[in-house]
């Protein structure tokens, strides 16, 4: 290897400009955890539900007073336990039956549909016959009307001879009156299914169909989400507020005060808190207002224990020590300068104690503690419709849908956020 | 160890005494008396306030409270006559506790399960499929769970009964229920546990010794990793205790949650206060338990505290 002399080095001098430049954006704390947190696709998913949850709860119930004079509380009797799909097909029943044995005998949610598992016919001459139609369906027939459909077997007949009498039975009242629309007979293996005919359409007035009241789903769903939020946001705000004043003085001041006010918490935690926000409630009188405030009454302990550690971490920063002898009181070393460095897990926290909120919610309403009835909420719809839930399985399926896909944004919002926030898995 | 031990004993006992006296506080702030009816005769009406002893002051009132308290007395029902309190406790709590042992002994056991298993195989498919259940215990409320459950495997395909009549299978639905959200409290906090002890310096010593990877777990990882989820039984215990109140109703137990919500939708607000008193002492007492066992057994916590004596 030659050696390297040193003339061959030449001499370029600085660029004071160019090393003094600033090539990329400065970040800010927040900033650079949200570029973190824009990388996490659940989180940002989860993000994006949320706002549309959110948007709906606002709006929905706008939409439905605008387009059709829906509001949570104004009710149709007539109207009720519809679901999002209507039809005018006519009901079924098995009247009499002395032709086949059956080992299930399964009707769907209306009897418009009816399906016997495993039959067998029995060697025997017999009857079958079914009554269609009800005379006290008015809600979906706008008639009332009812027809007998009925065939005599004998012991040579076979499944197909009796499905064919039955089908021309019912060809030939439907000639005599085209309001009775027909019924299908058919048979798959040893099954036979029933079913009358007629037309299914969207339920275009009440979108996700009636409660058994005859209220819209659509708008109490939409009120009782924003119920719902907004008794969860409200107290996780006020339980921040008063957590971070609780705990930002218990850790500034320290020393004894420090210790009674952290043995005051102490005491105050290992009471279960689902019992006494039930006391609570059981006290004062029912209403969202009162929800709330008992809400934030009982889960500010958490938050306060939470500040106390962080500011109890920063008290001795630089920052601290010049703005003191800059002559800064104690209100606004913690208000401006504690409290705002501390920003991050009081973040993570609320996230994650507003899902903590509704569930809350949700379970002082199902013990009948809740929101008080005209008024809905996530949690009064959910028991509401676990209570005819065998019926109309719909009111218990969407509102949980809803109150599970809030729960679970919340929680993986919340997760993905203590991530980003974390400053120790910074790449 | 002694003195940390009286200490959370005497701490327990306060707060036992806080909560009794917020109780008999909240029962007198309730707006107007239990036997106000404007068509009672005043002479039955002051027999009755006479029998409760409701016609003394409020002073003497709290003294008698916490002295029947002490001994054992929570006090009659307002709603139904010569019906007290503790009687109705021992009546319906052993259906209850029938439940929330079996929920609390599956939810631990399997959460720990679950949560070594996570981090054995962290960010593969176990460990996301672990990660997604957790998530979802702790999302999905028990009172969507319970109706679902009940429907899906009660009703629509017929395989368990919805109520429950005092066989083991019928406990199956409404004890999977109830502890759900406790496995997946649990399965979640062992998981990042174990992956913090999977990280330690003596788990890398142990693999180059050329110990076999199950002794490593079962000797090495579970032992130590399992220390901070027995801490948060004793808040679990909690969570099934007030849990079990939705979840006998849901699948109509005759135990002490169901009978709790019946007495507020009749109003019988001393049978309520007193069960919730019964409720509270129990949680506090389990809490205690848990955390001296913690104490007792977790060696660093042992010379922490010899330290600072």
């Amino acid at each position: 290897m030659d050696k390297i002399e040193k003339d061959q080095f030449q001499h370029v001098g600085k660029n004071l400009e160019a090393a003094q430049s600033i090539k990329r954006p400065s970040m800010s704390y927040l900033q650079d955890a949200f570029r973190r947190l824009k990388k996490n696709k659940p989180s940002i998913i989860s993000f994006w539900i949320l706002v549309i949850l959110i948007i709906m709860a606002i709006a929905g119930p706008i939409i439905s007073v605008k387009l059709y004079g829906h509001t949570y509380r104004t009710q149709t009797l007539s109207l009720k336990d519809q679901t999002f799909m209507l039809s005018n097909q006519r009901s079924l029943k098995l009247s009499s039956n002395s032709v086949f044995s059956y080992d299930r005998y399964r009707p769907n949610l209306r009897k418009t549909k009816l399906e016997f598992k495993k039959v067998e016919l029995k060697e025997q001459p017999g009857k079958l016959a079914f009554i269609i139609g009800d005379k006290s369906e008015e809600s979906y027939q706008g008639d009332q009307k009812e027809y007998r459909i009925e065939v005599k077997t004998n012991s040579t007949d076979n499944w197909d001879s009796i499905i064919g009498k039955l089908n021309a039975e019912s060809e030939r009242i439907l000639k005599d009156d085209p309001d009775f629309r027909g019924v299908a007979f058919k048979k798959s293996g040893s099954n036979i299914t029933i079913e009358t005919e007629g037309i299914k359409k969207f339920n275009s007035r009440y979108w996700l169909g009636t409660d058994d009241l005859g209220r819209d789903l659509f708008t109490r769903l939409w009120e009782g989400s924003r119920v719902s939020f907004m008794i969860a946001i409200i107290s996780v705000l006020f339980t921040v507020l008063f957590g971070v004043v609780y705990g930002g003085i218990s850790g500034y001041v320290g020393g004894r005060a420090d210790t009674i006010m952290m043995r005051f918490i102490e005491i105050l935690m290992v009471i279960p808190d689902m019992l006494y926000i039930m006391l609570l409630s059981i006290v004062l009188t029912r209403g969202i207002v009162t929800i709330t405030l008992v809400l934030a009454f009982t889960s500010w302990m958490h938050t306060a224990i939470l500040v106390r550690g962080e500011v109890l971490r920063l008290k001795h920063s630089e920052y601290v020590l010049a703005s003191q002898t800059l002559g800064a009181n104690a209100k606004r070393v913690i208000f401006r300068h504690l409290i705002p460095n501390c920003m991050g897990p009081i973040i993570v926290n609320m996230t994650m104690m507003i899902p903590r909120m509704i569930f809350a919610e949700a379970f002082l309403s199902f013990i009948g503690l809740g929101v008080p009835a005209p008024y809905a909420s996530l949690g009064v719809l959910v028991n509401d419709g676990a209570k005819i839930f065998y019926q109309y399985p719909h009111l218990l399926i969407i509102p949980s849908i809803v109150l599970c896909l809030i729960m679970l944004a919340f929680n993986i919002l919340g997760d993905g956020l203590r991530d980003s926030l974390d400053p120790k898995l910074r790449k | 160890m002694v003195k940390y031990i009286l200490k959370r004993i005497f701490y327990a006992i306060l707060t036992i005494l806080c909560i009794a006296t917020i109780t008999f506080a909240l029962m007198k702030a309730l707006p107007g008396d239990p036997f106000h009816n404007e068509k009672m005769k005043p002479e039955l009406r002051q027999a009755l306030l006479q029998k409760y002893g409701l016609d003394l002051p409020v002073s003497q009132q709290y003294f008698k409270y916490m002295n029947n308290l002490v001994h054992g007395d929570l006090g009659l029902s307002y709603k139904y006559v010569n019906r007290p309190v503790s009687q109705v406790i021992k009546n319906s709590f052993p259906k209850s506790f029938a439940l929330g042992w079996r929920a609390m002994v599956y939810s631990s056991i399997f959460g720990i399960l679950f949560g070594v298993i996570a981090a054995l195989k962290h960010q593969k498919a176990p460990d996301y499929i672990i990660i997604f259940i957790s998530i979802v215990g702790v999302s999905v409320p028990s009172i969507v769970m319970g109706p679902l459950l009940a429907y899906y495997f009660g009703v629509n395909l017929g395989w368990l009964p919805v109520t429950v009549d005092g066989t083991q299978i019928s406990m199956l639905l409404p004890s999977f229920t109830l502890g759900l959200s406790t496995l997946a409290f649990v399965s979640r906090l062992m998981r990042s546990t174990t992956l913090e002890v999977l990280g330690q310096d003596y788990i890398q010593t142990a693999k180059s010794k050329g110990l076999p990877t199950s002794k490593i777990v079962w000797r090495h990882v579970v032992r130590n990793a399992i220390m901070p989820v027995i801490s948060v039984l004793g808040p679990s215990f909690a969570a099934i205790i007030t849990g079990s109140i939705v979840i006998e109703n849901v699948f109509a137990v005759s135990g002490l949650g169901g009978y709790f919500v019946s007495t507020i939708t009749d109003q019988d607000y001393s049978m309520t206060m007193g069960i919730t008193l019964f409720y509270a002492v129990l949680i506090i007492t389990a809490i205690l338990l848990v955390d001296i066992a913690y104490g007792l057994v977790d060696p660093r916590l042992k010379i922490t505290s010899k330290g600072s004596e």
